[in-house]
């Protein structure tokens, strides 16, 4: 018989991996059952081309530029919500029920790489999606050159990525991939209220239009219509140092909901269907 | 950096491929690869709380084939879950490759593969692309095409997963534990579901990674798998282990049986060596001389003219004694 060894082999440190490439390999498959997924597909791509085109009979009526950059904005915003919020909640709500969330937890992938990577593929669409929207947008309702471009991407860039974290809390009451179409209305809708432009913030009270610039799509609405037009919510034109002070302030409040969310979720998320 | 390791790896395992070599730790055959002391694992708080694990020891040794047998509700997968990194103990310590499974999570999931109960597969993936996306996390991932061939699924590689049988699921997800390389294995009910021939494929496949030199921790509920498997195994019961070494030491001690159905009106039994008894119309006898006590029964039989029907002798056996523990839940 041998002798037993004095002190068992420790384990060396592990190797580093390329940080992006499980973020990558994750990505490309959830790109592939993107693509396989007709009904996601349509939501995603075919719905935001459509929106432009809503916005024509206001254009042809002859409406402001300051209206139709705010139109604009909540075009925008309407898109994210489709192709990063809707879009991913499905998905996320699916590869839970399917256990794909459970069975990549027990692997090598960190947490938040595992659920970053089921997000890249939406936020792709999504950027070539708003720069079609704005391609067709600028002929089509006549409007000017943006003005300052680093501020559309700053803000429509922070919403979807804001839209991440809050797909995954929205995840922890939705179920089923069905039950998706109800839980994301309240989200949908307090966002679409927070464009500004569905609800006519003037025939409301004063705290209300104070609460509504708090709303996670008021300050994405606010820089794309800062950067495309440089004019404030009553369409005043702002100098270009007051223009990026308000900037500044818009994206404290994506950052203040960011690391809200991303907080929820870290601590929060539920990886397994309840049982 | 880890020349020397895949060298020396490659050197006491010769069929291993580069990439499974480099991932894997040198170490003597036989030392203590995976231990427990006192690991308890509880479910809920105060009242409510329950003890799925009540403290136990184990020492898994490289190289070997471990099964953890039990019934149901008796703490396996509470246990393997600790084990695997996946959740931390309630109290007590467990070292994996000499670290901290869940704390040192990190250092020690590249050097094990785990099989799951459940797939976890999106069904929307081909049999290919979804071992590509798990090997994509990997530190040191085999050829896809090489690990599916391993577990008979090349011809399958095209095929969607909403279209797999359970048994081929069951093999993905073996393809996924091994795609690493792994120094260790935890297998959690490998071959449920499996047809026989399947089964056997997976025993085979099994039996060549161990000569590999993999560690393998196995959960099973067919007690002929862990007999004829592993290398030593422990017997779990209500959160306790209650019986633990190789399969003859497990045995050992344990009484053979004897059942037949018996006349009411039959006269009384030759003296035995084991315990007789009655179970309406049927004799059990338990008994430490099996031959003894047969011989004893048929002669008694044919000298006393009673026809013994349904006779079933058997010497003790794993299943004999994972039975008597099952019983004496219900006891």
């Amino acid at each position: 018989m041998t002798a037993a060894p004095a002190s068992p082999t420790v384990l060396p440190r592990a190797r580093r991996v390329l940080p992006g490439r499980r973020l990558a390999g994750l990505a490309r498959a959830e790109l592939t059952m993107l693509l396989r997924n007709r009904m996601q597909l349509v939501t995603a791509v075919l719905f935001p081309l459509a929106i432009p085109f809503l916005y024509l009979p206001i254009a042809r009526a002859g409406a402001e530029p300051a209206q139709l950059a705010g139109a604009l904005g909540m075009m925008f915003v309407i898109a994210l919500l489709f192709v990063v919020y809707y879009n991913l909640l499905s998905t996320y709500v699916a590869r839970r029920q399917d256990l794909v969330l459970k069975r990549l937890r027990t692997g090598e992938a960190a947490d938040a790489t595992v659920l970053a990577a089921s997000a890249v593929p939406a936020l792709l669409i999504a950027a070539v999606m708003i720069t079609v929207m704005a391609a067709i947008s600028v002929p089509l309702l006549d409007l000017p050159a943006p003005r300052s471009a680093p501020l559309i991407v700053l803000g429509l860039g922070l919403g979807a990525v804001l839209l991440v974290p809050l797909a995954l809390a929205t995840a922890n009451i939705t179920r089923t991939v069905e039950s998706a179409q109800v839980t994301s209305l309240p989200l949908m809708a307090v966002a679409i209220i927070g464009t500004g432009s569905a609800v006519p913030l003037s025939a409301m009270p004063e705290w209300f239009g104070r609460l509504v610039a708090f709303v996670p799509s008021a300050p994405i609405v606010a820089l794309v219509r800062g950067g495309w037009l440089g004019v404030d919510a009553d369409g005043a034109v702002l100098g270009t140092a007051e223009l990026w002070t308000s900037a500044l302030g818009q994206v404290g409040i994506l950052l203040g909901w960011l690391v809200l969310a991303c907080w929820f979720v870290a601590l929060r998320f539920r990886w397994e269907p309840r049982a | 950096m880890s020349a020397p390791v895949s060298s020396s790896a490659a050197a006491s395992a010769p069929a291993a491929t580069p990439a499974a070599a480099a991932a894997s730790v040198p170490g003597p055959a036989g030392e203590p690869i995976i231990t427990a002391h006192g690991l308890e694992r509880r479910y809920g708080h105060g009242r409510d709380a329950f003890l799925a694990v009540a403290g136990i020891d184990l020492e898994i040794r490289r190289g070997e084939l471990f099964g953890l047998l039990g019934t149901n509700g008796a703490g396996k997968t509470s246990t393997l879950e600790v084990l695997e990194g996946l959740a931390r103990p309630s109290a007590g310590t467990v070292r994996v490759l000499g670290r901290d499974p869940w704390r040192d999570r990190r250092h020690v999931r590249p050097h094990q593969g785990l099989m799951l109960q459940s797939g976890g597969f999106p069904a929307d993936l081909a049999v290919a692309e979804a071992l590509r996306m798990w090997s994509a996390t990997l530190t040191a991932a085999r050829p896809v095409g090489e690990v599916l061939e391993e577990v008979d699924l090349a011809d399958r590689a095209g095929t969607r997963i909403s279209a797999l049988s359970g048994g081929e699921v069951r093999r993905l997800d073996l393809a996924c534990a091994i795609a690493g390389g792994p120094d260790i294995l935890f297998l959690d009910e490998p071959t449920t579901g499996l047809d026989p021939e399947s089964r056997a494929r997976a025993w085979s496949l099994i039996g060549r990674l161990k000569d590999k030199g993999t560690t393998i921790v196995l959960t099973t509920h067919y007690l002929d798998e862990a007999e004829s498997l592993a290398d030593r195994l422990a017997i779990m019961h209500r959160g306790r282990i209650v019986r633990e070494g190789t399969v003859a030491e497990v045995v050992a001690g344990h009484p053979s049986t004897i059942g037949c159905a018996l006349p009411p009106a039959a006269p009384a039994l030759p003296p035995l060596h084991g315990e007789a008894r009655r179970e309406g119309e049927r004799l059990r006898v338990s008994t430490p001389h099996l031959q003894a006590d047969l011989t004893a029964l048929l002669r008694w039989a044919e000298a006393e003219r009673i026809p013994l029907t349904g006779i079933d002798a058997r010497a003790a056996s794993l299943e004999t004694v994972f039975l008597s523990i099952a019983e004496g839940e219900s006891a």
